[in-house]
Order: structure tokens, then C-alpha cells, then sequence
């Protein structure tokens, strides 16, 4: 479900995660609503996922629409690090 | 075929598409919102997350996270009151109030929020001059129903709002009575907290109501206990609306209030209450040709929302209703409706009135059967 590289950005709010899901479908980007993975504490218990080479237009759009993430991950190998 | 009047209890009958929302959410949706990840527990959540934004457009709330769903606009009033009012600050009201204001403050009172009461006049208005004067002393909060749900009488929140906010006064706004006929912009008219039931005007099911709380204001909850996350921190976060919606939500409610708000904005704001207050305007000038009656409204059409009240003198309100009921299968409400300041506002204390309410799918045949009915009723009891 998530690959190495990919990006997780956890809201901490069910209504800012579909916000933002919402917002993202309307712009066409690429991305996967997914169960939180358990490594990582999510107040809501879903995220979005997307692929590097997305972050910088996913993030710019999700600025734009005022739904930064709280918390932004790569995985790298089995871990995950925060961004 | 009965006759149903008493809309400003709760809108009857609903638009279909409320029914069939309710009844496709509780039979094939069956997943709670917010809680589990699975296809059907998101989809609940979208639902409500949905409701949240037909909502928001509708009361020009520009970020759906400030919209609360609560059970009924009691229970918002409740949020609103208990979560941010304390000891020792001071609140503005008016005479005009429903118990759901009346009785929160009550319990306030006794905790040691100080209460100052506005008279209205007999039409059950209240001059904002007299509401400014009374915020002198820079209450932290001034509540008000928008209409009264005994008299119909709107109040002036599209002054008064503006005016509090250049005042640092925050205002509360009991939208029971004008949710879905009147505009209500809670930027436009400056208000910071707006309750509202989701089964009148907004023709959702009952058990439904929200509570818009201004960006940056923090209330405390009336209720914790499961938010469906975070559930290691002792507390929910604060963070709205999920920190004020403790328990699991009303779902097939949401869904057809959704639905209901989905009308109200396709059908226009204006045209219901052109249809609505068409009927109220025929019952102003007609009640009052009937001998002995008395109309307890507001003072002019401009003023005045879909709920009427009258007595008949020589006649106990609650034998007219009974008698309409019985005789003529049409619906009123007798008594204090819920509100006895206003029967002592308007001099119809203790007795109260009959309510009556015109709604979506009243007609004009409707307001001439109990015309005509009100007519039978005197003349019979006369001889």
C-alpha cells in the first residue's frame, strides 16, 4: 500500500483529511485516501498518500486550499520519517 | 384530510428526497462516520463531511469545519451558552426568548453569570436602541432569537450584529424560527455563534441541528467521550468540529437534512418564503375579521416570519385548537409554546395563544379552511 519514497500526510481531523481529499480530486491529482498506517498516530485513522514526484504540487495545492497537513512522512525502507 | 399547521414545531411533511435519504443511509449505509477505515465507514464520513459544506454555503460560513452537528438547536443553544459563558461575565437577552435560552441562562444565572433582560414591545420586537443601552456595560455576549416562535417577529440581527462586533459584544443567534425562510449570512450580518434546528426550515429529520461557532472562538464541549480518533489522549483535541461531537453521529439524520438543504437551495430561499409568507400575509388580514379576535404578531409584514399567534376573547386557546383538531382535523398549537416571557411581552400570560404556522405545502385552500372553521367555531359558541 505504501511504497519506499512515498509520502504520508496525516490532518488529525477527519473533516481536514476529506477537505483535503476533496480539494485534491477537484485538481486531478494523483493520490490514495488510505488507513493510517499504525506507526504513525493520526487523531482520524485515514491519510493520503501520494508518490514523490507529487509533493511539491500536492503540497502546493493543499497550501493553497489553507489544509497543510499536521504531519507530513516519507517512508524510507520500513520506517517512516517525518518531514 | 387533516391539515398540518404547526411548522414552527418541527416542518411536516418532508420533501421526498428527505425520506428516501434517511432510509438509504440507516438501511444500506450502516457504518458509522469517523470511526473504522473500511469503504463504508469514509463513506459515512463523506456524508457528513458533505452535510457539513450544504450548510456551510447556506449560511455563507466560509470554512465547514465551524459548522457542529448537535441533536436539536436546544442542544446547540446549550453548546453555545455553557461552553462559553463564566462566572461573572454578562449577558444581554431579550424578552422575547424560548425556554432553550431562557432556561440555560437560568441555570447561569444561578452560577453567577450576571442576565439583563430587553423588553420588547407588545409586537414582540425589540428596538435595538434599547438592546445598545443595555450593552453599556459591555456584556460578553448578546443572545437573541432571530423570529419568535410565538409572534413571528424578526429582530434586527442585520444591525445589531455589526454594532456588537464594533463593540467586542459576541452575539449568539436562535435561529429556530428563520433557518431556511429568512437570509441567514453569518458574515454578512457579523454573527459569531448561530444555532439552528435541522427539522424545521431546514426540513431534515428531527434529532438533527447545528451550531456555527466563529473562526478562532473556543467553547468548551457540552459532551466527551468518543470522537472515533486520537483515543489514547485523555481529552478530544480541541480542534472543530470533531472536539464538540463526542458520540456517534446521527447519520440517517445528517443524511436527510443534507438532503433537506439540498431543496432549500434548489428551490431558492426566495420562493419559500414568498409561498410561506403569502399564506402568513392572507391570515393577517383575515384573522382579524373574525369577531373577538385578536392577532399577536408583528407590527407590520416586514417584520414578520411564518409563525402567528391569536386569542379570541371569551375563548380558552387550548378549546380552539382542540376544537380544530376534533372538528376539523386542521393542527395548531395552543399554550405558552415553550416561550412564557414572550406571553407576558405580548399580555397573553398565562393563557397563552393559539400558533398558527404555515409551512412549504400549505396552500391558500388550507388558510381558508381555517378561516372558515374559526368562523363555525365562534358563531356556534355564541349560540
Amino acid at each position: 500500500m505504501i511504497r519506499d519514497r512515498d509520502y504520508v500526510a496525516l490532518f488529525h481531523s477527519i473533516h481536514r483529511v476529506l477537505a483535503a481529499e476533496k480539494h485534491l480530486k477537484e485538481q486531478g491529482a494523483d493520490f490514495l485516501l488510505i488507513p493510517a498506517p499504525r506507526e504513525l498516530s493520526s487523531a482520524c485513522g485515514l491519510a493520503i498518500r501520494f508518490s514523490p514526484e507529487l509533493a511539491l504540487q500536492i503540497g502546493d495545492i493543499l497550501a493553497d486550499a489553507d489544509l497543510q497537513p499536521a504531519e507530513l512522512f516519507v517512508r524510507e525502507g520500513s520506517d517512516f520519517r517525518k518531514l | 384530510m387533516t391539515i398540518y399547521l404547526d411548522n414552527a414545531a418541527t416542518s411536516h411533511p418532508k420533501p421526498e428526497a428527505i425520506y428516501r435519504a434517511a432510509d438509504r443511509t440507516l438501511r444500506e449505509l450502516g457504518a458509522s462516520p469517523g470511526r473504522g477505515s473500511y469503504r463504508a465507514a469514509i463513506e459515512a464520513s463523506r456524508l457528513l463531511f458533505e452535510t457539513r459544506l450544504a450548510a456551510a454555503r447556506l449560511f455563507g460560513v466560509a470554512d465547514a469545519a465551524r459548522i457542529v452537528f448537535t441533536a436539536s438547536a436546544t442542544e446547540a443553544l446549550n453548546l453555545a451558552l455553557f461552553g462559553l459563558l463564566n462566572p461573572g461575565d454578562r449577558v444581554v437577552t431579550t424578552s422575547m426568548e424560548h425556554n432553550a435560552v431562557l432556561r440555560p441562562l437560568e441555570l447561569l444565572r444561578r452560577r453567577g453569570v450576571e442576565i439583563v433582560k430587553v423588553a420588547a414591545g407588545t409586537d414582540g420586537f425589540v428596538e435595538p436602541a434599547d438592546l445598545k443601552a443595555a450593552c453599556a456595560h459591555r456584556p460578553r455576549l448578546l443572545v437573541l432569537s432571530h423570529c419568535s416562535n410565538v409572534t413571528g417577529t424578526r429582530q434586527a440581527i442585520e444591525e445589531l450584529g455589526p454594532w456588537c462586533r464594533k463593540q467586542g459584544i459576541l452575539t449568539l443567534v436562535d435561529g429556530a424560527q428563520s433557518a431556511g425562510l429568512f437570509d441567514l449570512d453569518v458574515e454578512a450580518m457579523t454573527i459569531d455563534l448561530l444555532a439552528v434546528p435541522g427539522h424545521k426550515g431546514l426540513f431534515g429529520p428531527p434529532g438533527t441541528g447545528l451550531l456555527y461557532v466563529r473562526e478562532e472562538l473556543q467553547i468548551r464541549p457540552l459532551l466527551v467521550g468518543g470522537t472515533g480518533g486520537d483515543s489514547t489522549s485523555p481529552l478530544p483535541a480541541p480542534q472543530l468540529p470533531e472536539g464538540l461531537e463526542s458520540g456517534t453521529a446521527n447519520s440517517s439524520g445528517l443524511a436527510g437534512l443534507k438532503a433537506g438543504i439540498e431543496f432549500l437551495l434548489a428551490t431558492g430561499l426566495d420562493t419559500i418564503r414568498r409561498h410561506e409568507l403569502n399564506l402568513v400575509r392572507r391570515l393577517r388580514q383575515e384573522l382579524p375579521q373574525i369577531p373577538g379576535l385578536r392577532l399577536h404578531g408583528a407590527g407590520a409584514m416586514d417584520r414578520q416570519g411564518t409563525a402567528l399567534s391569536f386569542t379570541i376573547d371569551g375563548h380558552d386557546p387550548a378549546a380552539i385548537a382542540f376544537l380544530l383538531d376534533r372538528d376539523h382535523a386542521i393542527h395548531t398549537r395552543a399554550g405558552l409554546h415553550c416561550a412564557p416571557d414572550a406571553h407576558r411581552t405580548i399580555g397573553t400570560f398565562p393563557q397563552g395563544t393559539v400558533r398558527v404556522s404555515p409551512g412549504w405545502f400549505n396552500n391558500e385552500q388550507h388558510i381558508e379552511h381555517l378561516l372558515t372553521a374559526l368562523g363555525e367555531l365562534t358563531n356556534s359558541h355564541r349560540g
